[in-house]
């Protein structure tokens, strides 16, 4: 039987997690058979690989087990691309899950979907109050119909992208993009959303929930704390994000990309401006932010331009060497930098 | 072998977590015990009936005291009275006055063996760190580009939170408290000979600005003790029957389990032909409306609270037993309480379905007996119960419990005795 969705699922030291997420996605057992759950155990040192196991002996048919020294999450997803079959292609982290309610009927549709990238919603599930926060794309996007990503206007999507909790994407297309990520490196995710965009032609958004994004760990990269300690990984992936972007074609899919970059800068230059961590830290990161102002400035100057009409913020502390930003983290430079950069715009 | 000294604010026949720990662990004991208690406060038990639990090997006095100033000072002038009849002193909280009589004996007699047995921590409780809850109107230091500045100096925000603060009364008061605690238990840790905790995150928690006194810490698990169960009695209906045993309130609240039956209930047709949820203790009053506002009162059900043993038939009636922890993820990385009433639902030998945090003491108990975790994730939750309603997870492991089992426990206490008798022997 020919796989309809193939699910690259990460794993590293997730034993607590990883039952969920494969229960999760194995739950109606009539879909289980259209489905290709490539588990990709990136050394870990729990039991996550003897769950793995287990569930590959349950589900033969569904799943599949690789087992490989570790090479962070981009390899994962390297690894499991090489040998999806199926006809689509989605990531599901092994700390977040599926809704249960509404996957079987998306992996159904699926089957009768030809458009390269299909899009639904996710929640976010809060780690730290049980809540759930329900992400949805503006409402100028409508749901089932084909949109020609050549002719599509992004400024629809507002600061919203093609995520990888939302995408699901034809491994056809993935493989010819010749997608791959970086190795050991956080914040790859930004390369899926990225890389393949030339070679998606067409998508539907559909009124699916489908994936839940467990959020708020205190040892997620996405924290502040995994900002400040993974901030060399940020800038790796911007640059690379920014030299992709100087080498596409000038089209409509540029927008997309230049969007995403100005989002990332933004992170990136708050990751800088919010920490109060030790002076040696901080004294590190203000020549490290210099830097990279200068370098940003140099090689993508309309970028930066266009980036610092947004956030007049930035324009402030580069101004002033982040100098304020870096050294007082506290209301009284808050105050200041607001009086100022008002003043300035 | 003299008998041993011990100091418990409760004790059977009051109806209390604590004292019904510390009564399982002295039971199974080869020693004998005099248990220095009382019986006229219950502020934190349900009642007093707990009128069968009573051992050979304990003898209990019961001081006539009502507050705990009185308690502490009676306590101290038994011991001085009845010193020769004691080599060795236990003292066990919840409340912490029993150890400041420890304390006060161990200053007095340095010869005197005193075992420190911790329930909760005494100091920077992480549970009671949700009521020292700042002002949501106070403008932090931190998160720079948070805050409008018009939102700064706007008056309607400075009143709000003067007035936060005002009513937070609760907190000021808890401030003296606060202090006391944190230099008792510095006492304790300092003084003691042993240290007892119930699990090694909850070790962690107590001992990490005291590594240089690990030494003195043992672990002994909550334990459930067979005798008090009585293994042929049989649900009466044909329905899964679920059910709560103990104390909820508004920071271990069973709210996103109610969501999730809520969500069950609009899935599945005649849920409450197929599904029986109880809860035995104290509910808060927002999550009794919220089961009314949800229509859910012939699927979930509140009863009284119930004796300790009332409370263990309960367990052996039902397939599942729900436990409900505190989602203190703000606070903490790894959950570092360990209810007593998990090793009575292991006891039961029934099913476990726990919402808890991911890392920490309940979950890797939990995940090592093979029982169901989940998290405080409504949808989570209600695809744990869906697989429960579908009875995909129906069939648990045979699994090992027997360290759960207050006689082993006790044979550990019983070492730790033995082995701290020898080892003050060589000292003198």
């Amino acid at each position: 039987m020919e796989k309809v969705l193939t699910i690259a699922v990460p794993t590293y030291n997730v034993e607590k997690y990883l039952t969920r997420c494969l229960d999760s996605i194995l739950y109606d057992e009539l879909s289980n058979e259209k489905l290709e759950v490539i588990i990709v155990n990136d050394g870990s040192t729990d039991n996550s690989l003897e769950i793995a196991r287990n569930f590959q002996k349950k589900y033969p048919n569904s799943i599949v087990v690789v087992n490989k020294e570790n090479g962070g999450h981009g390899s994962t997803i390297n690894v499991a691309l090489k040998l999806a079959t199926g006809k689509y292609f989605k990531v599901i982290d092994s700390d977040d899950w599926v809704n249960i309610d509404e996957f079987s009927n998306f992996v159904n549709l699926l089957e009768k979907i030809d458009t390269d990238l299909v899009l639904t919603n996710y929640s976010r599930e809060l780690v730290y109050n049980g809540e759930q926060i329900k992400f949805e794309y503006s409402k100028e996007l409508k749901y089932n119909k084909i949109y020609d990503l050549n002719k599509f206007d992004f400024k629809i999507l507002g600061l919203d992208y093609f995520f990888m909790a939302t995408s699901t994407i034809k491994t056809k297309v993935l493989k010819e993009s010749n997608l791959h990520l970086d190795e050991k490196t956080f914040y790859v995710d930004m390369e899926y959303d990225v890389y393949p965009i030339n070679y998606i032609n067409n998508f539907i958004y559909l009124d699916y929930d489908i994936y839940r994004y467990f959020i708020g760990r205190l040892d997620q990269s996405i924290n502040i704390n995994g900002y400040i300690n993974h901030r060399h990984d940020h800038e790796k992936v911007l640059k690379k994000l920014l030299q992709f972007y100087k080498e596409m074609d000038e089209n409509n899919k540029k927008n997309y990309v230049e969007n995403i970059i100005l989002q990332m800068l933004n992170s990136h230059y708050i990751i800088y401006c919010k920490t109060n961590v030790n002076k040696k830290l901080v004294k590190d990161m203000r020549r490290e932010i210099l830097k990279f102002d200068n370098y940003i400035k140099e090689k993508y100057n309309n970028l930066y331009n266009k980036f610092c009409n947004i956030n007049s913020y930035v324009l402030f502390h580069s101004k002033t060497k982040f100098y304020f930003a870096m050294k007082f983290n506290n209301l009284f430079t808050r105050v200041i930098t607001r009086f100022f950069t008002r003043m300035g715009s | 072998m003299k008998k041993i000294f011990v100091i418990s604010w409760y004790f059977p026949p009051i109806n209390s977590s604590e004292g019904l720990v510390t009564f399982k662990l002295l039971k199974n004991s080869k020693y004998e015990y005099d248990v220095y208690t009382q019986k006229n406060s219950i502020d934190w038990a349900y009642n007093n009936t707990e009128n069968k639990l009573i051992s050979n090997n304990i003898n209990t006095i019961f001081s006539e005291c009502v507050s705990t100033e009185e308690w502490i000072k009676e306590g101290i002038k038994y011991f001085d009275k009845n010193r020769d009849k004691y080599d060795i002193v236990m003292t066990r909280s919840m409340p912490p006055e029993s150890h400041e009589i420890g304390l006060a004996i161990k200053r007095k007699y340095n010869d005197i063996i005193w075992i420190a047995s911790y329930g909760d921590p005494i100091s920077n409780n992480p549970y009671n760190k949700i009521y020292y809850k700042t002002s949501p109107y106070k403008v932090l230091g931190n998160g720079l580009l948070d805050y409008k500045l018009s939102y700064v100096l706007s008056p309607k925000r400075i009143l709000k939170n003067i007035y936060w603060n005002y009513r937070d009364k609760k907190y000021k008061k808890t401030q003296t408290r606060y202090y006391k605690d944190i230099v008792l238990n510095e006492n304790i840790i300092k003084y003691a000979d042993k240290l007892i905790m119930n699990n090694k995150y909850e070790s962690e928690y107590i001992m990490r600005d005291f590594r240089q006194f690990n030494y003195k810490v043992c672990i002994l698990y909550h334990s459930y003790d067979e005798e008090f169960y009585d293994y042929s009695l049989k649900k009466s209906t044909e329905k899964i029957v679920i059910s709560y045993v103990g104390h909820c309130d508004e920071i271990r609240t069973p709210k996103s389990f109610i969501l999730a039956v809520d969500r069950l209930n609009k899935k599945i047709k005649d849920l409450s032909e197929k599904l029986e949820i109880n809860f035995y203790g104290n509910i808060d009053n927002k999550d009794k409306v919220l089961i009314m506002d949800c229509e859910l009162y012939d699927i979930i059900k509140i009863h009284k609270p119930i004796t300790y043993l009332e409370s263990l038939n309960v367990m052996v009636k039902s397939d599942w037993l729900l436990l409900i922890d505190a989602n203190l993820s703000n606070f903490l990385e790894k959950n570092i309480f360990f209810a007593a009433k998990i090793a009575d639902y292991i006891g039961s030998k029934k099913n476990i379905f726990a919402i808890t945090m991911a890392d920490g003491a309940s979950a890797e108990i939990l995940r090592n007996l093979n029982q169901v975790i989940s998290s405080f994730s409504v949808d989570d939750i209600y695809m744990q119960l869906m697989k429960i309603i579908n009875k995909k997870d129906a069939k648990l492991k045979n699994v090992d419990i027997e360290e759960y089992n207050a006689i082993n426990i006790s044979k550990k206490f019983d070492k730790l005795i033995k082995e701290q008798i020898r080892s003050n022997y060589e000292k003198q």
